[in-house]
């Protein structure tokens, strides 16, 4: 039998899972995270409809409280994930930086050509 | 030997009342030296100024800050192959009339970056207190890092030659890059050198380090020299 806070836990799953399946289909996110939110909403789902598994999970790391395991490992993975994402503009950063000087470097030097070679204006 | 090409690169940040002067004393003191403005999205007439001397200048197309805007001129002296490329900064404190002094260790063979420090012989030269403080104590600690004297790590003043200037053209520090570049020459066996400057007050405007900023200055440096340390000690490369 399904609870009503089983419909609510589901609902909000089955919203996700559709919000990345959309991202997925308008070519908006780079597949591998595609992928991650993906599982992200399966695993909202597969504990969302089976009870037990967090109650075991509870038990297993001697917890007390269901919801505070929950929290714990969906804090991990946000840090984990922030961390990645501090890493990815950290090398955007640096190629954007690159890209502009190799960009600024050019410019100069075609300015300089287009005076000694180019279509007097 | 024949004539080495030196090259004095200039990053500029809104330096239109200084860069005229800072060019004209270039041009008179060392005129055998190229110059390379580089304007880092000035909203001013740094361009014009520029243009007005016929002296190059290279437009970076976002604002990269001081880092990135000197790594530009040490890409453009590298890919031009200059021996010899000299940072000067563009508000008018660095003396032209030193070149010559600064460049002649690099020409000897003494050093692969030379630098002109305000504490190596007392002239007289006051920061404000806070400042002083912070240079003086990250001196000391890349001294004792590097373990050779330091005695101003954070001078504009430097000349590089041809090695170290590919090396920084690759690899070059982004927002408070005076100490870490030396730190990072200095562990990756560079050698350096420090010789006396007279550095002037600033003509006209405020420096870029302004009495907040050095809060955030200190933290940053210490933060990037911990990364050096760590790149440099602890990972072979």
């Amino acid at each position: 039998m399904i609870l009503k806070h089983q419909i609510v836990t589901i609902g909000t799953s089955a919203l996700f899972l559709l919000l990345v399946l959309n991202l997925l289909r308008k070519n908006k996110m780079k597949e591998i995270y595609s992928i991650l939110w993906f599982v992200v909403g399966l695993i909202f789902i597969v504990i969302s409809l089976w009870e037990g598994l967090l109650t075991r999970l509870t038990e297993l790391i001697g917890a007390k409280y269901p919801a505070s395991v929950l929290f714990f490992f969906g804090l991990i993975f946000v840090l984990i994930l922030l961390v990645h994402f501090s890493v990815e503009i950290s090398t955007l950063r640096k190629h954007a930086k690159d890209l502009n000087q190799s960009l600024a470097i050019l410019n100069n030097e075609l300015a300089a050509l287009k005076k000694n070679f180019g279509p007097k204006a | 030997m024949p004539e080495p090409k030196v090259l004095l690169i200039i990053p500029a940040y809104n330096e239109a009342k200084n860069l005229g002067g800072v060019i004209d004393e270039i041009k008179k003191e060392v005129p055998f030296c190229d110059i390379l403005v580089v304007n880092d999205c000035s909203t001013d007439a740094t361009t014009a100024v520029c243009a007005g001397r016929g002296v190059p200048y290279i437009s970076t197309i976002f604002n990269l800050g001081i880092g990135g805007a000197v790594q530009t001129g040490y890409k453009y002296a590298a890919a031009r192959g200059y021996d010899i490329a000299i940072q000067v900064d563009g508000d008018g404190q660095h003396p032209a009339g030193q070149i010559p002094q600064l460049i002649a260790p690099l020409l000897a063979g003494e050093a692969d970056l030379v630098t002109g420090s305000r504490y190596l012989v007392p002239m007289g030269y006051k920061l404000q207190y806070p400042r002083f403080i912070g240079t003086k104590l990250f001196s000391l600690l890349t001294s004792a890092i590097l373990g050779e004297k330091i005695t101003d790590v954070t001078s504009g003043f430097r000349a590089a030659n041809a090695r170290t200037v590919s090396f920084l053209s690759v690899e070059y520090p982004e927002d408070f890059p005076d100490v870490e570049t030396i730190l990072l020459l200095g562990l990756s066996g560079y050698k350096l050198k420090e010789i006396p400057l007279h550095m002037r007050p600033r003509a006209s405007g405020r420096s870029s380090i302004n009495f907040q900023k050095s809060v955030v200055y200190c933290f940053k440096t210490l933060v990037s020299v911990l990364s050096v340390l760590l790149r440099k000690r602890f990972s072979g490369t």
